[in-house]
C-alpha cells in the first residue's frame, strides 16, 4: 500500500494506483490557502510536475504537493496543454495539418506544423479565438496508454506522419506510448496536462517562424507557432509590455536609429560595419580598457 | 597561395601570443608574464544563427594571455576577476552572474595534472567566494578538456543569456605535445608555465550590442558619442555658443551644436530624441553674465551657472566615467521550462 506525505508532514495510505485526482481530494488542505479558491489542476509527486489522472507509483513512500491556479510550478503544464489546445484549433481550422513537436518554452510554449497551405501572422487571430472556445468548453484531457505497434497505427489513422516517424525512431525504446484525447483531438503525449483547462487564464500566440523537422536542414520545412501563456490577465498584459520593451531595445533596431553599425550583404553576412558613432563608442571602451587595466598591468603585442 | 604556403584568417590569438612567448627563453623573475591585445577574429557560424552584432562571423576580442607558475594562479584568477568587475560596474551591469566551469571528477579526457586542477579550481571558488560573487556554485562537467573556468554572464533585453567576459585556464597549450612553453625556475631547471587565457568583455561586437540593449541606446554621458550639446536660444547667440563649444571641446568633451532655425523647445526635443545626455544652452543674458544652462536629458534644467563652472562639471563627471541614470532592468519573466521530455 503506498503510503503519501504530504507538504504538511502528515501521510496517509492509499490503495495501489490510486489516481492522484483522488490523492488530492483528500489531502490537507495548502497552507497558505490558494489565490482562489479552486481546485488543483496537477500536482508534484516527489517533485515533479503529473496530471491528476495518473495513478501513484508502485512505491513505498511518496510526496505529493497539489498544485493550484497560479502556482508558477504549474505553469510549464498549463502551457503544454495550451500548446494542445492550439494545435486541436489549427486542425479545425486547415487542412492536412501535420504535427511535430510541441514543447514548453520559458514563457509559453511553440507547436511545430505543417498544413496544406502556409499559416501567416493574420490567421492567428482566428486561432486564438477558436482556443478561447475550445477553453471554455472545458473539456477534460483524457490519457490513453498503448503498445507501440498500436501507436504507430494510431498516428497513421490521423494521418501524421511526423509522429510516426518519431515512434519508429525517436521512441524506439518505448514499448507502450500515451496519448492524451480531448473531444476529436488525439495527440502523440507524454503530458502532464492540466485538469481543467479553464485554468488557462490568458495567453496570446506571439509568432510564427520557420524550423526543421528534427532540426536539419536537409529535413522537411516547418512552421513553429509560438505562443505565451498565463494564469491572469495581468501577467500576460505585463509580460506582452516587457517583450514590447524589449523590441525597443533591440539592438539591431537601435543601431540603425543611431547610426551606430550597420551590415551590408556585399561585404558579407555576420561581419559588423561600425559607423562613425558606433566607431566612437567602442574606440571610448578599448581606450578605458587600455588605459585603466592593461597598461597598468600587461604588455601589448599586435598579431595579424 | 602560389607557395606552398596556406594562409588562413584566425579563429582566436592564442598561438599567436604563445610564439610571442617563445621567441625568447624565460626564467621565473619573467613571470607572470601578461600580453593583451584586441585581436579580430574570425569563425564560421551557420548563416541561420547569424544576428546583428551578438552572433557574427567577425569579431574583436580584449584578449589576453598570462604565463604564469602555478603557484601564480589564484592571483592572477583574482586579478582577471577584478579587471572585469570594474568594467562591468563602471557600465552599471549589476545583474550578472558567474559559471564556475569545472572538471567531472569521473572523466579522464581532461589534460593536465589532477593535482593542478584540483588546485587550480579550489582557487577559482576561493576568489570567487572571498569576492562574493553572484552564482559562484561550481558546475562540475561544464569544463573544457584544457582547464576549469570562470565566465560572466548577464541577460539581454529579451532575458537571453550571453557570456560576456571569461577567465580561462589552460594545461594543454602550453604542453609538450602542443607549444612546448618552458621557463627556468629558481632551480635552474625547466618548467611549464600555466596559462589563463582572459577577455573582461569578451567580443567588442557581442558587448556593444548588449550595451545597446541594456542603455536602450541612451549611454551615459563617458561612453555618448555625442556627449554635449551646445543650443544657442537663437541666431543672436551663436557666436557665443560656438565659444562654449570650443571651451567644452579644449576639456576634453565630444560635443555637438544646434544652430538650426528652430525654437528652443523643439531643439531640446531634437537632442532629447537623440539620446544626447547633456544640453548647454545659451542666450544673450548668459553672453552678458559668462554664464550658461545646463539641462540633463533626463532630470532637465539643472540650472545656470558659470561657464567654469559647466565645463569643470562635465569634465569631472566624464572623467569618472560616472552612470548618472542607471537602466531599468527589464523584467522579462521565465519560468522553468518542463524537464526536456522526448515526446
Amino acid at each position: 500500500m503506498p503510503t503519501v506525505r504530504f507538504a504538511d508532514g502528515s501521510v496517509r495510505d492509499y490503495p495501489a494506483a490510486t489516481r492522484l485526482a483522488e490523492v488530492v481530494a483528500t489531502a490537507p488542505a495548502p497552507q497558505p490557502a490558494p489565490r482562489k479558491q479552486s481546485r488543483p489542476i496537477a500536482a508534484l509527486l516527489d517533485g515533479r510536475a503529473v496530471g491528476l489522472d495518473m495513478p501513484l507509483p508502485a512505491a513505498d513512500t511518496v510526496t505529493v504537493e497539489p498544485l493550484f491556479a497560479g502556482d508558477v510550478r504549474a505553469l510549464p503544464v498549463m502551457r503544454h496543454s495550451a500548446a494542445h489546445i492550439m494545435a486541436r484549433a489549427v486542425m479545425r481550422l486547415f487542412a492536412g495539418v501535420e504535427l511535430a513537436f510541441g514543447p514548453t518554452t520559458g514563457d509559453g510554449f511553440y507547436y511545430d506544423m505543417r498544413a496544406t497551405r502556409p499559416i501567416t501572422d493574420d490567421d492567428l487571430p482566428a486561432i486564438e479565438e477558436e482556443m478561447r472556445r475550445i477553453i471554455a468548453a472545458d473539456e477534460a484531457f483524457e490519457r490513453v496508454e498503448v503498445p507501440r505497434a498500436q501507436a504507430v497505427e494510431i498516428v497513421r489513422g490521423l494521418n501524421q506522419p511526423l509522429k510516426a516517424e518519431h515512434i519508429e525512431t525517436g521512441l524506439a525504446a518505448h514499448s507502450t506510448l500515451s496519448f492524451y484525447r480531448q473531444g476529436e483531438f488525439v495527440d502523440l503525449c507524454r503530458g502532464p496536462h492540466v485538469a481543467s483547462p479553464g485554468c488557462i487564464g490568458a495567453f496570446k500566440l506571439t509568432n510564427i517562424a520557420g524550423a526543421y523537422w528534427k532540426g536539419d536542414a536537409n529535413n522537411a520545412q516547418l512552421q513553429r507557432l509560438y505562443g505565451t501563456a498565463w494564469f491572469t490577465q495581468e501577467e500576460l498584459d505585463a509580460h506582452l509590455a516587457a517583450l514590447e520593451e524589449a523590441r525597443r531595445r533591440d539592438h539591431r533596431v537601435l543601431g540603425k536609429q543611431l547610426d551606430l553599425f550597420t551590415t551590408s550583404p556585399l561585404v558579407g553576412s555576420g561581419l559588423v560595419l561600425w559607423m562613425p558613432k558606433g566607431a566612437i563608442l567602442r574606440g571610448t571602451l578599448e581606450s578605458f580598457v587600455r588605459e585603466e587595466l592593461i597598461t597598468p598591468t600587461a604588455s601589448s603585442s599586435r598579431s595579424p | 597561395m602560389s607557395d606552398d604556403e596556406q594562409y588562413l584568417l584566425k579563429p582566436m590569438n592564442c598561438p599567436h601570443h604563445t610564439m610571442i612567448y617563445k621567441a625568447r627563453p624565460h626564467s621565473y623573475k619573467d613571470l607572470p608574464l601578461r600580453l593583451a591585445e584586441f585581436g579580430t577574429v574570425y569563425r564560421y557560424e551557420q548563416s541561420g544563427e547569424l544576428g546583428g552584432m551578438t552572433r557574427v562571423r567577425g569579431f574583436t576580442q580584449d584578449d589576453a594571455h598570462i604565463f604564469c607558475t602555478p603557484e601564480q594562479v589564484e592571483q592572477e584568477v583574482e586579478g582577471c576577476i577584478d579587471f572585469t568587475l570594474k568594467v562591468l560596474s563602471s557600465l552599471a551591469f549589476d545583474d550578472f552572474r558567474v559559471r564556475l566551469g569545472f572538471r567531472d571528477p569521473t572523466s579522464d579526457k581532461y589534460v593536465g595534472p589532477p593535482e593542478r586542477w584540483a588546485e587550480a579550481e579550489a582557487a577559482i571558488e576561493r576568489v570567487a567566494r572571498r569576492m562574493n560573487l553572484p552564482g559562484c556554485e561550481p558546475e562540475p562537467g561544464e569544463a573544457a578538456f584544457y582547464g576549469p573556468k570562470i565566465d560572466f554572464v548577464i541577460h539581454d533585453s529579451l532575458g537571453r543569456e550571453w557570456q560576456l567576459g571569461t577567465v580561462q585556464l589552460d594545461y594543454n597549450l602550453p604542453s609538450a605535445e602542443r607549444f612546448d612553453c618552458e621557463y627556468i625556475g629558481a632551480d635552474n631547471a625547466k618548467h611549464r608555465p600555466v596559462m589563463i587565457h582572459r577577455a573582461p568583455l569578451g567580443s567588442l561586437e557581442r558587448f556593444v550590442g548588449v550595451l545597446i540593449e541594456h542603455f536602450a541606446g541612451a549611454f551615459p554621458l563617458w561612453l555618448a558619442p555625442e556627449q554635449v550639446r551646445v543650443i544657442p536660444v537663437s541666431e543672436k547667440s551663436e557666436a557665443y555658443a560656438k565659444q562654449v563649444q570650443g571651451r567644452l571641446a579644449a576639456a576634453g568633451l565630444r560635443t555637438g551644436i544646434d544652430l538650426a532655425a528652430e525654437k528652443l523647445g523643439a531643439k531640446i526635443r531634437t537632442a532629447q530624441l537623440e539620446l544626447i545626455p547633456m544640453m548647454v544652452v545659451c542666450g544673450p543674458r548668459d553672453e552678458a553674465a559668462g554664464t550658461v544652462s545646463l539641462r540633463d536629458r533626463v532630470d532637465g534644467d539643472l540650472g545656470a551657472m558659470s561657464l567654469e563652472a559647466a565645463v569643470e562639471r562635465l569634465r569631472d563627471e566624464n572623467a569618472r566615467r560616472a552612470v548618472r541614470h542607471k537602466p531599468k532592468p527589464l523584467a522579462v519573466a521565465t519560468a522553468p521550462a518542463a524537464a526536456g521530455d522526448d515526446y
